[in-house]
């Protein structure tokens, strides 16, 4: 009986496969655009998000106020006691939060990011490789 | 009777389950590989992605098994063991005062807070219904060999 289990579960266990391999390939491209070890995600993988995403602008609130990715809310270093309800208000536990900040290489979405996990505990925090660039060039 | 429409319907729920939350999951990879990493049990590698991609589908295959009595033991032995790898998971996460969601059924609603007794009472009795059909089988099986001559 026990020879009969493990032989029929190795079955099933290659049986999964079949529609997990295609699914994978497919899903490993995507996901593999979210670097955990970094924070950093690419434009697509949060395209790939859909809706649920809550953009949060580190830039300076002038540059917020001229233009900014619909929906997004306006939290950086300089201003964080006054901004940070509003985002509160905003965010929800199973939503990702990406921040920018004006291009590849500035410091504010990362000190953002880092306030948001250490501070306020909050794990799903990615910053968006490129910034505010890659939104426009998307 | 009674018995064998008991099994029946532990058979159809225990499949049920594993059916409806595998469906959930292998649509929802991304949402699922993010609820296996924030058990902080494995690091953010190609593993966890894989295993997000990988698991639902397994489920799915598992409870389809034990519902059509196909490939039935191998798929009790599946179901059993993951529902024993799912209690150690929460059991860990409860003990180290994770605040996350259970991932079982795919992402949740935000007001769901996660409920660690309840979650394994649920998967204890995953178990116990597993144990149960598998108990049946052997007992089925045993009564069906040829009794030796005396």
């Amino acid at each position: 009986m026990i020879r009969t289990a493990l032989r029929q579960a190795a079955a099933l266990l290659a049986l999964a496969l079949l529609p997990a391999v295609p699914s994978g390939i497919s899903q490993l491209t995507i996901l593999r655009g979210a670097d955990t070890k970094s924070g950093q995600v690419e434009m697509a993988t949060v395209q790939s998000w859909g809706d649920k995403v809550l953009w949060v602008d580190a830039r300076a609130k002038s540059s917020f106020d001229k233009d900014h990715i619909p929906g997004a809310v306006p939290l950086n270093e300089d201003e964080w006691d006054a901004l940070v309800p509003a985002f509160l208000d905003a965010w929800q536990p199973e939503n990702p939060v990406v921040i920018y900040c004006d291009r590849d290489g500035c410091d504010a979405s990362e000190a953002v990011a880092r306030r948001l996990r250490e501070e306020l505990q909050l794990d799903n925090v990615w910053v968006l490789k490129g910034g505010w660039r890659a939104w426009q060039q998307r | 009777m009674a018995a064998k429409v008991i099994l029946l319907l532990l058979r159809l729920a225990l499949g049920g389950v594993f059916i409806y939350a595998g469906s959930i999951k292998a649509f929802a990879t991304q949402d699922f590989a993010h609820d296996i990493h924030r058990y902080d049990l494995v690091p953010w590698t190609d593993a966890v992605l894989l295993l997000a991609v990988y698991l639902p589908w397994l489920e799915i295959f598992s409870g389809l098994a034990v519902i059509c009595r196909k490939l039935y033991l191998g798929g009790l032995a599946v179901l059993i063991t993951l529902t024993l790898i799912f209690l150690g998971a929460l059991t860990s996460a409860w003990t180290r005062g994770l605040d996350i969601e259970c991932g079982c059924f795919g992402r949740e609603k935000a007001a769901i807070r996660t409920h660690f007794p309840s979650l394994l009472m649920r998967d204890l009795a995953l178990l116990a219904a597993g144990a149960t059909l598998l108990l049946a089988e052997r007992r089925n099986l045993s009564a069906r060999l040829p009794k030796p001559a005396l």
